[in-house]
């Protein structure tokens, strides 16, 4: 039994979907940001990141990045205090298919390496336990 | 040993065996409302790791065992976790798969406590049954208009894109990736029922009173409920017809004006409402099917989901498609 379990494939993604990552975002450009947040934008269905990412040349561009749902974040423990205006963070994820300076944030991660979401989903909140 | 004490014996022995055939599943008797209706309120959430369907590698396997079920919940946590199954490879084909970190959901941690390997559980292969040659043939003109179209405007996008409709909200309440809770509050004669997504609000009637006339349609549909000993039941028709899937991520299905969803909500316990409902729509699908799973007390409040607030992807697609059609033709020309 056990062997037939690990060998369950992924579940296909069906075509509708809830937000069409592939209809906002271009698989074909993945971007990593380093840069400092300027504001994060707490509203449904999804939180936005702003921060200002320093290219090579010195200036100094503002990108959008967007995140998962705050009623999400909230239960997870993320709140106001953090991400604020000043913190260095690198972003992982995919720029906007209109070419706009807007990414979602598949990762995030702080100066010192700590994750803002941690990567998995089995997060121990409350409610996440079976009523036997 | 005399006769006596043997025949003493054998009916202490049956009548143990017939307590042990006799003995209550293990019941639980719900509290009232003050108006006197089994009381089904509070906080509740459906997120679970039990697939909608029954995949194909567990066919004729309606149960798990614990240690299986424990298996298959830790197998779920990793695949759901992108972290944990990157292997560096990236590009377009992985966006939809990938393009978020685990975090970002709330599916929660487990299977049903059913240990059931389905939310499907009639037809008993735990998969929902064919769809007619009506319901295909409508299925299929769906989803190529939607290829040829795919962002001529917001109307071509889902429901959920365009903060009118989740499944959570139902009917059928199915468990989406995130936000999978509900507040139910009855007052005298009506049981309301609110979807954290998208704050969808059924009121439902327990009067009696019948069905909207046939020509009132609506996404959410017109429920009416009641009490059946300690279930509430509640059916619902007067769809409205849209040529998108009102199922979500489990499920690309469809449905049309002909829905109707009976639903069963069952407190089973201080912590614990059994949910099932079954979906006909004669036009659709060859036969009903039922879904059953449990509701959850969650002791945190329902928090707001104003979808429209700042429904940035909305813009992002359309902008997104529109700047694909000006590159398509300055190449072609």
């Amino acid at each position: 039994m056990r062997k037939i379990i690990l060998t369950i494939s992924l579940l296909a993604v069906p075509m509708w979907a809830h937000h069409a990552f592939t209809a906002e975002f271009d698989g074909n450009k993945p971007v990593k940001l380093r840069g400092t947040v300027t504001k994060m934008e707490w509203i449904n269905p999804h939180a936005w990141i702003h921060i200002d990412v320093k290219e090579a040349d010195g200036k100094v561009t503002n990108w959008m990045v967007e995140c998962g749902s705050p009623n999400t974040l909230l239960r997870r423990g993320v709140t106001k205090a953090s991400v604020t205006a000043g913190m260095e963070v690198l972003v992982d994820g995919y720029q906007s298919k209109d070419g706009s300076n807007k990414a979602n944030g598949r990762d995030v991660t702080f100066a010192d390496g700590k994750k803002l979401f941690l990567g998995s989903s089995n997060t121990g909140a409350p409610g996440d336990t079976p009523e036997k | 040993m005399s006769y006596r004490s043997i025949a003493i014996m054998g009916t202490l022995a049956l009548a143990a065996a017939a307590a042990v055939a006799q003995a209550p599943a293990k019941t639980w008797t719900p509290s009232r409302t003050a108006d006197g209706q089994p009381d089904l309120q509070g906080t509740w959430t459906n997120a679970t790791l039990t697939p909608l369907q029954r995949p194909p590698e567990l066919a004729g396997k309606e149960f798990f065992t614990e240690e299986e079920q424990a298996a298959f919940e830790k197998k779920r946590l990793q695949q759901n976790d992108v972290e944990s199954v990157d292997d560096g490879k990236r590009g377009p084909a992985d966006l939809a798969r990938r393009a978020y970190n685990g975090a970002w959901f709330d599916r929660g941690s487990h299977g049903v406590n059913t240990r059931r390997t389905s939310l499907v559980v009639e037809p008993s292969d735990g998969r929902i049954p064919p769809m007619t040659p009506e319901g295909k043939k409508k299925f299929d003109e769906a989803h190529s208009n939607f290829a040829a179209h795919p962002a001529d405007g917001p109307e071509n996008r889902p429901l959920s894109e365009r903060c009118i409709l989740f499944p959570n909200a139902g009917p059928p309440m199915l468990p989406e990736p995130y936000n999978n809770n509900y507040q139910i509050v009855q007052s005298p004669g009506f049981v309301t029922i609110m979807a954290e997504m998208v704050h969808d609000v059924r009121v439902v009637p327990l009067d009696g009173r019948p069905h909207l006339p046939s020509n009132i349609r609506q996404w959410k549909g017109d429920s009416r409920g009641h009490w059946e000993g300690n279930t509430l039941v509640i059916d619902t028709t007067n769809f409205s017809y849209n040529d998108k899937s009102r199922f979500g991520v489990a499920y690309d299905g469809f449905t049309d004006q002909n829905l109707h969803v009976t639903e069963r909500f069952t407190r089973t316990g201080p912590g614990t409402i059994t949910y099932r409902a079954t979906v006909d729509d004669p036009t659709i699908y060859s036969k009903p099917w039922t879904i059953e799973t449990t509701l959850s007390k969650r002791d945190e409040p329902i928090y707001e989901y104003a979808c429209h607030e700042g429904n940035y992807g909305m813009f992002g697609i359309l902008s997104g498609e529109r700047t694909q059609e000006k590159t398509a033709a300055a190449k072609a020309k």
